[in-house]
C-alpha cells in the first residue's frame, strides 16, 4: 500500500474527498430531514403567535403606517418594537426561515439522487430463483417443510402455496432440485422517491417564479381606463363592465368584469371572476382583486354640446376630473344621502360652483350640464409565473408517489426445495416482506401440499 | 338549521351512542357486533342525509361553515374506523365512535349558535375546489385522529396487530391531508394569485404536515424508536387539534386574521 502524506497534493485531495463524501452523508441524511422539518414547522407555528406583516400592503405599499400603528395600539411601542428587531413580525422572510427552507429542499434533492441508483435497480433488477443464504441474514423469516416426494412434488406444493396468497412463482429446475421467487408491487417501492421528486418540482417552480415571474397589482380602474403590463407593454387591458350578480336577499353571488385584451394591434374580449383569472397573451394571467364605486362623468354645456362623455373615474373617496375650459370638476357622494351625488367646480383653486343631485340624473352647474352616474371600478392583480407548470407537475407526482408509498406494497418470498425438504423465506418486515397472516397461510398450504408431516418455522436470525 | 337536518343530525348522535354502547357492552362475536355495525352504518347514513338537507337549504355544497366540517370530520370518524376494523373486533370502530360522538357533542352543544346556521359561502369562496379541499381536510383529520390516537393505545398496550391499523390509518389520513394542502394552494393561485399567504389556518395545517412527515421519516431511523416516534405523533395530534379547535382562540387573543375563520 502506498501511503500519501496530507501534505502532499495527493492527500490533499483525498482529504477533500473525504470532506465532500462526509457533507453528501450529512446532506443526504434522513435524520437530517427529520430534524429540518421540526424546525420548520416550529418556525412556522411560531410565526402564527405574533400578527405577520400583511403581504398586500407590502405589495401594493399601501397600509403599511396603519397596520404599523394599530400594532403599537395592541402592543405597546417598546414590545412592538421589541419584536420587529426580532424579525418575528415577517418571520417567514427571514434569513433564518428561508435557510431551513432551502436546506430542507436541498435535503430532498439529496436523498433522492443518494438513493436513485439503489432503486432503480431495485425496479430493473429481476430477482433470479436461487438457493437459500447460508447463513439467513438479519431480518428473515424461514420456514422448512417436509417434502415427501421429488422435484415435481416440491413445485406443485411451490405453486398451490403461492397461488393462495395471490402470486406466481418463477421457478427455475436445479437437477433434482429447484427454487422460485414470487413476488408483487416490486414497483411499489419507488412510490417514496417519487414523492420525494415531486416535491423537488414543486420547490423547482416556486423558485422560477420567485427568479423569473413578474406580479403588479394595477391602481383603481374604472370603465374605460386602460393598463398596459409594466414588463409586456404591448399587452394592454381596458376595463370594459363591472357587475355583481345578486342572490334575492341581496348577498353577492358573483363578481364579472369584461377587459378588453388588446396585443399587437388585435382587441379581444375576456372575462374575469373571482376565482377565475382570465388568460392573456404572452402566459400573462390577470386576477379581479378588489373593486369599488366609481362614476361615470357626461359633461355638456348650456346649448347641449357635449364636452366630455363618459368618463370613468374611482370615487376613491372623491373623483377629479380636468376639463378643456381649464376648470377641473370634484364629485364625491353627497353625505348622509343614499343614491346622490355632490359635484364642485373648481377654477385656479377657488370654488366656483356646486350641487347635490341624485346620480344619473343631470345637474346645472354654471354653464355646465353635468350627469354623474355611479358605477365601480376594478383593482386587477396581473401576473405571469413560468414556474406554475412545475408546480402543477410537481403536486401530482407527489401525490401519485404518495399514493404508491403508502397505498401499495412490495411482497415477495422466495424458496428453494430437495430431496425431502422446502425451504421457504421472506423479510421479517417491511418492504418486501409477505405480512404476518399470508406467510402463516403460505407456510400451511406448502405443508399440507407437500403431504408430510408439518415442518418447522425458525424465527429471523 | 331547517327540521330535516335537526332530525337527521340528531338520529345521527343517537345511532353512534347506541353504536358505541353495543360496542362497549356486548361480546366481540354476539348479537352486539351486528347490532354495533348496523347503528354505526345508519348513524353515518343520517349525517349523510343531514348535510345533504343542508346543501338543498343553501343550494350549494354544504362544507361551508364550522358546523358541517365537524359533522363531515366526525362521519369520515365512523366510515374510516369501519373500513379498519373488519377484523380487528370493534377496538378502531370505539375509538371512532368515541371521536365521532365529541365532534358531534361540539359541533351540536358547544358550537355558537351563529356558527350553527347555514350560510352561503362569500363569492370568494363559491368554487369547485371548496368541496375538494374541505372535503379532503375532513377525511385527513379523520384518518390521522383515529390513527394517532390508536398508535398511542397500542403502544401503551404493547399490540402489534393495532399498531398495523393504526399506521395505516395515519397513512391514509396523510396521504389525503396533503392532498388537501396542495389542492387549497393551487385554488389560492386561482383567486389571489398566489400559492400560499402564510394564513395562521394554512400554516397550522402545514405544521402538521410537517410533524407528521417527521414521523414517517422516524419510522425508519433507529435512534427514533418507540418513545420518540410516540412523541411526534402526539406533536401531530396536538396540532392538528390546535388547527381545529384552539386557532380560532389564539386569532381572537393576539388579534389574527385568518380567510379560514368563520
Amino acid at each position: 500500500m502506498k501511503a500519501t502524506s496530507p501534505s502532499s497534493p495527493q492527500g490533499a485531495r483525498a482529504g477533500l474527498e473525504a470532506v465532500a463524501r462526509g457533507a453528501w452523508r450529512v446532506l443526504s441524511a434522513e435524520s437530517l430531514s427529520l430534524w429540518l422539518l421540526l424546525a420548520l414547522a416550529f418556525l412556522s407555528a411560531l410565526g402564527t403567535l405574533v400578527p405577520q406583516w400583511p403581504p398586500s400592503a407590502a405589495l401594493a405599499g399601501e397600509g403599511a403606517a396603519e397596520w404599523a400603528a394599530a400594532l403599537e395600539a395592541r402592543y405597546g411601542p417598546r414590545l412592538a418594537s421589541f419584536l420587529h428587531a426580532l424579525g418575528l413580525l415577517d418571520l417567514y422572510g427571514t434569513p433564518l426561515f428561508r435557510a431551513v427552507l432551502v436546506a430542507l429542499v436541498a435535503n430532498g434533492l439529496a436523498c433522492t439522487l443518494a438513493r436513485w441508483r439503489t432503486q432503480w435497480r431495485i425496479l430493473r433488477a429481476r430477482p433470479r430463483p436461487a438457493p437459500p443464504p447460508d447463513p439467513f441474514p438479519p431480518g428473515v423469516r424461514v420456514a422448512r417443510v417436509a417434502l415427501s416426494g421429488g422435484a415435481a412434488a416440491g413445485e406443485a406444493a411451490v405453486r398451490a402455496a403461492c397461488r393462495c396468497v395471490g402470486l406466481r412463482p418463477r421457478v427455475e429446475r436445479l437437477g433434482e432440485a429447484g427454487a422460485f421467487v414470487a413476488e408483487r408491487g416490486r414497483w411499489t417501492a419507488s412510490g417514496t422517491l417519487l414523492g420525494h421528486l415531486g416535491l423537488v418540482l414543486v420547490a423547482v417552480g416556486l423558485a422560477l417564479g420567485l427568479a423569473w415571474g413578474e406580479r403588479a397589482r394595477t391602481p383603481p380602474l374604472a370603465g374605460g381606463q386602460e393598463y398596459a403590463l409594466p414588463w409586456a407593454p404591448d399587452v394592454a387591458l381596458r376595463v370594459q363592465e363591472f357587475r355583481i350578480e345578486r342572490y334575492p336577499d341581496g348577498h353577492a353571488r358573483a363578481y364579472l368584469l369584461q377587459v378588453a385584451v388588446t396585443h399587437g394591434g388585435t382587441e379581444a374580449v375576456r372575462e374575469v371572476r373571482l376565482g377565475a383569472p382570465a388568460t392573456l397573451p404572452g402566459g400573462n394571467l390577470a386576477f379581479l382583486y378588489g373593486y369599488g364605486p366609481a362614476v361615470r362623468l357626461d359633461v355638456r354645456g348650456v346649448d347641449g354640446t357635449p364636452l366630455l362623455s363618459s368618463v370613468s373615474q374611482p370615487l376613491a373617496p372623491s373623483a377629479s376630473l380636468a376639463l378643456p375650459d381649464g376648470t377641473s370638476l370634484v364629485v364625491e357622494r353627497a353625505s348622509g344621502l343614499p343614491g346622490q351625488v355632490h359635484v364642485q367646480r373648481w377654477r385656479d383653486g377657488a370654488l366656483e360652483a356646486e350641487g347635490t343631485g341624485p346620480a344619473g340624473e343631470p345637474l346645472a352647474l354654471g354653464d355646465l350640464e353635468v350627469r354623474a352616474t355611479l358605477d365601480w371600478y376594478v383593482v386587477l392583480d396581473v401576473s405571469q409565473d413560468p414556474g406554475f407548470p412545475w408546480v402543477v407537475a410537481g403536486v401530482l407526482v407527489a401525490l401519485a408517489g404518495a399514493g404508491v408509498a403508502l397505498g401499495g406494497r412490495w411482497r415477495q418470498v422466495r424458496g428453494f426445495w430437495r430431496e425431502g425438504e422446502l425451504v421457504l423465506w421472506t423479510r421479517e418486515a417491511g418492504s418486501g416482506s409477505l405480512g404476518a397472516r399470508a406467510w402463516e397461510r403460505l407456510v400451511r398450504e406448502a405443508t399440507l401440499a407437500c403431504g408430510g408431516p408439518p415442518g418447522e418455522e425458525e424465527p429471523g436470525p | 338549521m331547517n327540521a330535516a337536518e335537526a332530525w337527521a343530525f340528531g338520529g345521527a348522535g343517537a345511532l353512534w351512542a347506541g353504536a358505541l354502547a353495543a360496542a362497549l357492552l356486548g361480546r366481540a362475536r354476539g348479537w352486539e357486533e351486528k347490532a354495533t355495525l348496523a347503528l354505526a352504518a345508519a348513524g353515518s347514513a343520517c349525517t349523510l342525509a343531514g348535510l345533504g338537507a343542508r346543501g338543498l337549504a343553501i343550494q350549494y355544497w354544504p362544507l361551508t361553515d364550522r358546523y358541517a366540517f365537524t359533522q363531515a370530520f366526525a362521519l369520515a370518524t365512523v366510515l374510516t374506523a369501519l373500513a379498519l376494523d373488519a377484523r380487528d373486533r370493534h377496538r378502531v370502530l370505539r375509538l371512532g365512535l368515541g371521536v365521532a360522538l365529541a365532534l358531534w357533542a361540539d359541533a351540536q352543544w358547544l358550537l355558537p349558535l351563529g356558527l350553527r346556521r347555514a350560510a352561503l359561502p362569500v363569492p370568494a369562496l363559491r368554487h369547485y375546489w371548496l368541496p375538494l379541499h374541505a372535503g379532503s381536510a375532513a377525511v385527513a383529520y379523520a384518518g390521522l385522529t383515529l390513527g394517532s390516537l390508536a398508535a398511542v393505545w397500542a403502544a401503551r398496550q404493547g399490540d402489534g396487530a393495532l399498531q398495523v391499523l393504526a399506521r395505516r390509518a395515519i397513512r391514509w389520513g396523510y396521504w389525503w391531508l396533503s392532498a388537501s394542502i396542495f389542492l387549497g394552494a393551487v385554488w389560492a393561485r386561482q383567486t389571489w394569485a398566489r400559492f400560499w399567504g402564510w394564513d395562521p389556518k394554512e400554516t397550522w395545517s402545514l405544521v402538521t404536515w410537517l410533524l407528521y412527515t417527521a414521523w414517517f421519516h422516524a419510522l425508519g431511523l433507529p435512534a427514533w424508536q418507540g418513545r420518540r416516534q410516540a412523541v411526534l405523533l402526539a406533536l401531530g395530534l396536538a396540532a392538528l387539534g390546535f388547527t381545529f379547535f384552539g386557532l380560532e382562540w389564539l386569532a381572537r387573543q393576539v388579534g389574527l386574521f385568518s380567510l379560514h375563520l368563520f
